[in-house]
Order: C-alpha cells, then sequence, then structure tokens
C-alpha cells in the first residue's frame, strides 16, 4: 500500500504518517477494519489534541472499524462521544442506525429508519440503508418495493441499478434484470462490464432476437475491453455457436458466426498459452509442481475444447 | 499633459493609505466570515426538484447513449418519457406554480442577508472615511482620467481647475475594496464572500426566479429534443470492426 511505511506498527509512525494513512483510507473507502483499528485507537490515544476537528471524523472511522471486528461496546463508546457533540446529526442517526443492525435489533433498526425518512424522504442513505436491511433479512420484496421507489427518483444511481439487477437474477427475473442492464447501459455505454452482463442475461432468457442482442453487445464488450475480457469471448464462442445451430436465423448471420467463432478462439488460445506458468527446477516454491500439472493440464483441456468447436 | 507640481505630504501614506487598506481588507475577511456563519445551510432542494433533474438527465442520457440499446427497449423509453402520460409531457405541461422569489421565504432570507452584509459595511466605513479623510488629496492615479471622473474620485476637494488624476481618500477606499478580489483569492481559497464585484451581480433579483421557472422550459426543451432523436442501432457493425482488429 503506497504512503504506508513498511512497518504498519502505529509506535513506529509518526503522527503525519497516522493521519495520512487514516486519511487515505477513508478517501477510498477501504474498510481495513484490523489496520484502521489500530492506528486510529493510536492516535486517539496519544494525538487527540493534535487532530483538531479531524478527531470526529477519526471516530467515525473507528466505529465502522469495531463494528466491522464485532466489539459493539466499543462502537457504542465512540457513538456517544459522536452524539454528544452533534446531537441533531441525521449522520450520527444513521450510525446510530447501523449500530443497531450490528447488534440483530433489526426491529429497532427498521423503526428508526423509517422515522427518518418519513421526516426527509429524500434521504437516499437512510433509504439505501433500509434497502440493505430488508435484502440482507431476506424481505426481498420490501426491499424491492422500497428500491424502485427510490429509483423513481434518483433514476441515475448506477450503484442502486445494479443491486436492483442482482435481486432480480436471484429471483430469475431475467427481463427485469435486463432492463436494469439497460439503464446502467444508458448511464455509462463505455463501461464493458455492463455490455457483457447485458449479453449474458439476453442470452439466458434465450429466443433468436435475443442471441443476436447478445451476439451484439458481447462484440462491443470485447471491443471496448480491448479484447481482452476472456468472459466476453468466451460468451461470444458460446452465442455464435448457439446462433449456428438455430433455424430462424439468416445465413449471413450465420456466415459472421463463423467468423466471430474463429476469431475469438484466437485470440482466446493466444491468450492461454501466455498464461501457462513455467516451472523450473530451481523455480519459485509457490508453485508447486502439482498444481501446476493441474494448471497445464486444466489449459490443455480448455484447448482442445476450443479446437473441437467445429467450423 | 502638464504635470503639477504638487507633492503631497508623506505622512499621508503611512496615516491614509495604508489604514484605509488595512481596514478594508479585515472588514471583507470579517464579512466572509459573517456570512458563512449566517448563511443556511445547502437546501436539500425538495424531492421535487431532485427527481426534476435526475428526470431530465435521462432523458438527456437516453437521447445520447440510447443508440446502444436495442431498437425496442430505446422506444420503450422514448414512449414512457414523452407519450400523453409520459413525465416529460406531465412537466411541459404543468404551468408550475410561478414561485415568485419575493414570496419564496428562505430565498429571500439568503439574499437580504447577503445584501445587509454587503451594503451595510461599505456604508458605514465609507461614512467614517469621509468624516475623518476629507478635505485632503489623497493619492495619484497614474494614468490621465477626465474631467468627469473628477466628481467621483474628488469628493470634499472643491478644486476646479486640479487634475483628475488626484483622488480622495474616499475613491481609495473604493478602489481598495473592489480590488482586493485577488486578495482574498489568496488569502480564502475561491468562491469567497467577500468578493464586492461578485456581490454587486449577486444583487439581481431576477436571478433566482429564472432558475424555478426554467423548469417548465427545460422540460419542453427536453421533451422536443427526445422527439426528434431517431433510433439508430450503434452496435450494428460492431462484428465487421471487432474481425478487423
Amino acid at each position: 500500500m503506497e504512503g504506508l511505511s513498511s512497518s504498519t506498527e502505529p509506535s513506529d509512525m509518526s503522527f503525519a504518517e497516522l493521519r495520512k494513512s487514516l486519511r487515505k483510507f477513508r478517501e477510498n473507502g477501504t474498510r481495513n477494519a484490523q489496520l484502521s483499528y489500530k492506528l486510529g485507537k493510536y492516535a486517539c490515544d496519544n494525538f487527540s489534541g493534535k487532530l483538531g476537528n479531524e478527531v470526529w471524523d477519526v471516530y467515525e472511522q473507528m466505529f465502522f472499524a469495531c463494528i466491522d471486528l464485532g466489539i459493539n461496546d466499543v462502537a457504542l463508546s465512540y457513538l456517544r462521544q459522536i452524539k454528544e457533540q452533534f446531537p441533531e446529526s441525521k449522520r450520527v442517526y444513521r450510525l446510530i442506525g447501523i449500530l443497531h443492525e450490528a447488534d440483530g435489533e433489526l426491529a429497532e433498526a427498521e423503526e428508526l429508519y423509517k422515522e427518518m425518512l418519513q421526516e426527509n424522504p429524500g434521504d437516499a442513505a437512510m433509504s439505501k440503508r433500509l434497502i440493505s436491511m430488508y435484502k440482507c433479512n431476506g424481505k426481498t420484496v420490501e426491499a424491492v418495493k422500497m428500491l424502485v421507489s427510490y429509483l423513481e427518483t434518483y433514476k441515475c444511481d448506477h450503484e442502486s441499478w445494479l443491486e436492483l439487477a442482482e435481486i432480480y437474477l436471484s429471483e430469475y427475473e431475467y427481463e427485469k434484470a435486463a432492463f436494469c442492464y439497460e439503464e446502467l447501459i444508458l448511464i455509462s455505454p463505455s463501461n464493458y462490464l455492463y455490455h457483457q452482463r447485458y449479453a449474458e442475461v439476453r442470452f439466458t432468457i434465450g429466443g433468436a432476437d435475443n442471441f443476436l442482442i447478445s451476439k451484439m453487445h458481447y462484440c462491443q464488450a470485447a471491443r471496448l475491453s480491448g479484447n481482452s475480457s476472456n468472459r466476453a469471448l468466451l460468451g461470444l464462442v458460446t452465442v455464435c455457436e448457439t446462433l449456428k445451430g438455430l433455424k430462424g436465423v439468416t445465413a449471413e448471420d450465420k456466415v459472421s458466426c463463423f467468423k466471430l467463432v474463429q476469431w475469438a478462439k484466437e485470440k482466446l488460445t493466444v491468450k492461454y498459452e501466455k498464461s501457462k506458468v513455467e516451472v523450473s527446477d530451481t523455480g519459485p516454491k509457490k508453485n508447486s509442481p502439482k498444481l501446476t500439472d493441474h494448471i497445464d493440464s486444466g489449459l490443455e483441456t480448455v484447448c482442445a475444447i476450443l479446437d473441437s468447436v467445429k467450423l | 499633459m502638464i504635470r503639477d507640481a504638487i507633492t503631497l505630504d508623506p505622512q499621508i501614506r503611512y496615516w491614509v493609505i495604508a489604514p484605509i487598506l488595512i481596514i478594508t481588507f479585515l472588514f471583507g475577511l470579517i464579512r466572509h466570515y459573517l456570512m458563512i456563519i449566517l448563511k443556511n445551510g445547502p437546501s436539500q432542494g425538495s424531492l421535487e426538484s431532485v427527481k426534476t433533474m435526475q428526470t431530465l438527465r435521462r432523458s438527456a442520457l437516453l437521447r445520447e447513449n440510447g443508440h446502444f440499446l436495442p431498437a425496442n427497449s430505446f422506444e420503450i423509453r422514448k414512449r414512457h418519457l414523452i407519450g400523453e402520460q409520459g413525465a416529460l409531457t406531465i412537466g411541459k405541461d404543468t404551468e408550475g406554480a410561478v414561485k415568485n422569489p419575493m414570496q419564496d421565504p428562505s430565498m429571500m432570507g439568503d439574499q437580504l442577508k447577503g445584501q445587509m452584509t454587503n451594503m451595510l459595511p461599505m456604508i458605514v466605513i465609507g461614512g467614517w472615511v469621509s468624516y475623518a479623510f476629507s478635505g485632503f488629496l489623497a493619492a495619484r492615479v497614474p494614468f490621465p482620467l477626465t474631467l468627469r471622473f473628477k466628481q467621483l474620485m474628488q469628493r470634499g476637494i472643491e478644486l476646479s481647475s486640479l487634475d483628475a488624476s488626484w483622488i480622495s481618500s474616499m475613491s481609495w477606499y473604493f478602489i481598495g475594496a473592489f480590488g482586493m478580489r485577488g486578495v482574498y483569492e489568496l488569502v480564502l481559497g475561491e468562491d469567497n464572500q467577500a468578493d464586492q464585484a461578485r456581490a454587486m451581480q449577486q444583487q439581481m433579483p431576477g436571478g433566482v426566479g429564472g432558475q424555478i421557472q426554467d423548469e417548465q422550459k427545460a422540460y419542453k426543451a427536453e421533451w422536443e429534443a427526445l422527439k426528434i432523436t431517431n433510433y439508430k442501432n450503434a452496435l450494428e457493425n460492431v462484428e465487421k470492426m471487432l474481425l478487423q482488429t
């Protein structure tokens, strides 16, 4: 991790380094619980004066670290301090809700979130907390309902669309999941992952039209990823193979399928050849001979499969 | 241009120029921090306005990126937005309650506060300067000015034959107040409230009303733009392009 000294013992680090690492964690959203807790505790115990107003951010960080580590009572103590300083803050109420959830007091958490949402229907953070709570507890129907109404307002929130797509997929609602991925493509069409997943969903739904759409999007995903996405390439092969065997497909399309399969096979073979692990006698002990044998034979099998795809 | 052989007392430098400058600067700082304290927190923007913005944004995204979708999906969304019950149609037909800025209390409050904190110190200090530092020349502007400026620059000095380049302390105060923007930017960072020039601009009352009335126009513009967007499959030739790589 850049920016951190080689030792991660807080007593070895200067105050400036401590603060910098904690800030980095906050900015990147990393929830490295053990490390954050160690560093944060040291900083709070020994440098609380120097931190100044930043101390509240650090307390919040510590709160999350404690929750992640399961030491809820320590988390409560941090929360109390924050609450004393900021009694009416919505951010604090959110933390209280999180603590309830961590303690397993789901009913209280739900009540709290609903209350906050009644006061402030537009509060995105609270809605998301409630939705994720429902999802974790298997209350999928409520989660979906809330998520949909949330998305009615915040139409361009790609995180939420992804969430909804995942839920639909887990419920086998493929058409609806496809809709969500379409929204994601609208939001950022240059992200090859969205095209890929959209193609996969379309392929799963089935039917000649969907296969054709799927093929287009696999191509786009492959293109956007610089021909490096194995998933897109393999997906392309599968789709084209399926199309070749279908009745309702035009001859032109079938020809392009041939070409695409050949092309994809070429790319994949090159890629897998490159990634074969070479182990010499004096090589690193990481890859024991047995493991590389497995990898090698695995790769041979894949290449054999590709070879067997008859043209 | 005949150079007037007027020499000013060097004491003026210490007792007039510098104090006025320092006082102007300090008051600007005070104004900035006062505004921060008094200002309303960033208004959440009602749910309605968020919804509006997001709908408009979605429509724009549809126009821009809809070509990556299958034809059917595009048409469904287009119809959903500009059809009879479409979000855009409703938006553009609703004569939005013309929120008169005069009646919107929080906006007015903000505006008033802004005006007060800007105008009041100026008036107060201006008055004090003209009381304390009147009746003599403070400085000379290095470039020649026309006679019209005499009226502005030479308050309190009743010499009709005097070069317009000579200015009174009052005008020095005004120059300082407006010119301090660069200094404030260095000290306080961008977008500070001590900037007089910007304060002048912000006093336009029409600015606030315009924002709210624009909603309907924005809807209308988006509706029309979407109406004329025809779907063209962007991924038609992707296979050919792919095979070429």
